[in-house]
């Protein structure tokens, strides 16, 4: 497959300004750091309240929302719509039969997701509340973009089995209820933490959560192994579902 | 003569329907091919195997000298396709639309406004895609078609649903890019269209070419009966054959200046095609 970048710069520009046109974008846009923003208030007047300062614990959670939100809602619904949408409306044949290729066009259309996603979840860190001293800085912005990479793959994926925005917003949602409550309420059922040490969200959430506990998290063989056979299982699934009849479901 | 498309004895099944049955068809430079069939005769299927998008059951096509079925994204930089449901990008202006194909297909933004000039869309360049009405939406996805200057233009029923003056337009521009060069492959299941636009025509019925030729040759080849219809002053009209007492009786009315029209009545593209298939082209 030929993959000119300088047609891959040309798509992600026109994705960017597309996304920047798209509601469910500028409301998820405004909705993360809005809420985050919101959580922490809430929690840092609680404990005015009471006279005393909240434990980092409770802003380590107001992170992991955050970061849960962008590794979701943004990464995965967004690519989905944005494929499914160039189905409903032909435009995805017209840039096909216009010589661009199946990797620029999935090129094109993720890395503007992926850039946006990278910085919401620094935005997010930065007004969590959390004590920046706290977080490995580095292992926090590794992890969280091998999420959002892997929730591109996977919306994408989604796309191409949804043929109008309607269909990809109903698939994308199982994904995003799992992959997001039970890294979430791990801290409060022990079945789930189990399930959600396998999770590449779950091992997300788990690094925060360290990090606001005090704890060193150690990104062991484990966890980046789980992150590392995730991501290329979301590529080969993409893969062997492209390979059946490109971006069209049948 | 070059030629730029070639298919040869293409099949295409749907399961257990048969679209095309065994499909021979030449698109040669230069010229306005039609493809006129009503609806369901196989003309998007065809337009679709030599562009790529669709892969033939059997048969072998070929499109600028390369198999159909293994070209890749390269090819379309030298063809242009319109078809019966391109899209646009709703919320983009004109220009923006086309200024992401002409960075696509790496051509200078600077030609957008001569064509939009030329397809008469220039007070529109600042206006949402989405708000055009359907001929202007068909002249955009028309200039996106031949914004690099391509070799080959596929048409699908470019002027369907759209009013007179709209589709005299589009022909017009069709017969200037062909005065240029650009060599076209168009379907319609409009005869008179076929007629004004088309060098040759293929009549396709139920996936099978039933003629092909220049649309005057095809006519003249079933003007088996040659007959005459006449519009008398008394406004009664007569249909006069070709033989001696018919052309006696002509010659008569005409010396005695009774006749106000005089027609030939050869067959039209419709009614060879209703002649060969039994069946009408709506
Ligand atoms: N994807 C498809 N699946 C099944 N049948 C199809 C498909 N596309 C076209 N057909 C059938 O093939 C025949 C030819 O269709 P088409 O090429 O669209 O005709 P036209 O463009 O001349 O109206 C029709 O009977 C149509 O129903
Ligand atoms: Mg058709």
């Amino acid at each position: 497959m030929n993959i000119s970048i300088s047609r891959v710069i040309t798509i992600a520009q026109f994705k960017f300004k597309e996304l920047t046109k798209n509601k469910t974008f500028l409301i998820a846009l405004a909705v993360i750091p809005g809420m985050t923003l919101v959580m922490r208030w809430l929690y840092t007047s609680m404990g005015e309240e009471f006279g005393e300062e909240m434990p980092p614990e409770i802003f380590g959670m107001v992170l992991a929302m955050g970061v849960l939100y962008v590794l979701t809602m943004l990464s995965i619904s967004m690519p989905a719509t944005l494929l499914s949408k160039d189905k409903e409306k032909h435009t995805l044949r017209a840039l096909m039969t216009s010589s661009v290729s199946g990797g620029e066009y999935f090129l094109g259309s993720i890395l503007p997701l992926l850039l946006i996603g990278i910085i919401l979840n620094g935005v997010v860190l930065v007004i969590s509340g959390l004590d920046m001293n706290m977080v490995n800085i580095p292992v926090f912005f590794l992890l969280t973009t091998l999420g959002i990479v892997t929730g591109n793959v996977l919306g994408m994926t989604i796309g191409i089995f949804a043929k109008d925005q309607m269909a990809a917003g109903n698939m994308a949602t199982p994904f995003l209820l799992i992959l997001m409550l039970i890294p979430m309420f791990s801290m409060l059922l022990e079945s789930l933490a189990q399930i959600s040490q396998y999770i590449y969200t779950g091992i997300v959430v788990d690094m925060i959560f360290n990090y606001s506990a005090g704890v060193a998290f150690i990104l062991t063989p484990f966890k980046l192994g789980v992150m590392l056979v995730e991501i290329a299982a979301a590529i080969a699934l993409f893969l062997f579902v492209y390979k059946r009849n490109g971006f069209e479901q049948d | 003569m070059t030629q730029l498309i070639t298919l040869h004895n293409i099949r295409k099944e749907f399961g257990e329907k048969v679209a095309l049955a065994e499909l021979s068809i030449n698109l040669h430079e230069g010229e306005i091919l039609g493809f006129l069939g009503p609806s369901g005769a196989g003309k998007t299927t065809t337009i679709k195997i030599i562009t790529g998008q669709l892969h033939q059951t059997s048969g072998e096509a070929e499109v600028l000298g390369k198999d159909s079925r293994k070209i890749d994204e390269s090819i379309y930089r030298q063809i242009g396709i319109v078809t019966d449901n391109s899209g646009v990008y709703d919320e983009f202006s004109v220009y923006d639309n086309l200024a992401l194909f002409a960075s696509i297909l790496q051509v200078d933004k600077s030609t957008i406004d001569g064509l939009l000039a030329r397809v008469g869309l220039s007070a529109e360049k600042k206006q949402a895609a989405g708000k055009l009405s359907k001929g202007q939406k068909q002249r955009l996805v028309l200039v996106r078609a031949i914004l690099h200057n391509p070799r080959i233009l596929f048409l699908d029923e470019p002027t369907s649903g759209l009013d007179p003056s709209t589709a005299k337009d589009i022909h017009d521009l069709l017969l200037e890019l062909k005065s240029e060069g650009t060599s076209i492959f168009l379907t319609t299941h409009n005869m008179e269209e076929a007629t004004r636009l088309c060098d040759r025509v293929a009549l396709l019925n139920e996936g099978r070419v039933v003629e092909e030729g220049a649309p005057l040759d095809i006519c003249l080849r079933y003007n088996t009966e040659k007959k005459y219809e006449l519009l008398l002053s008394d406004k009664s009209t007569l249909v006069l054959s070709h033989n001696k007492h018919d052309l006696q009786a002509l010659s008569d009315l005409l010396n005695s200046d009774q006749v106000e029209t005089l027609h030939s009545l050869e067959p039209s593209l419709e009614s060879v095609f209703l002649k060969v298939t039994g069946r009408g082209l709506q």
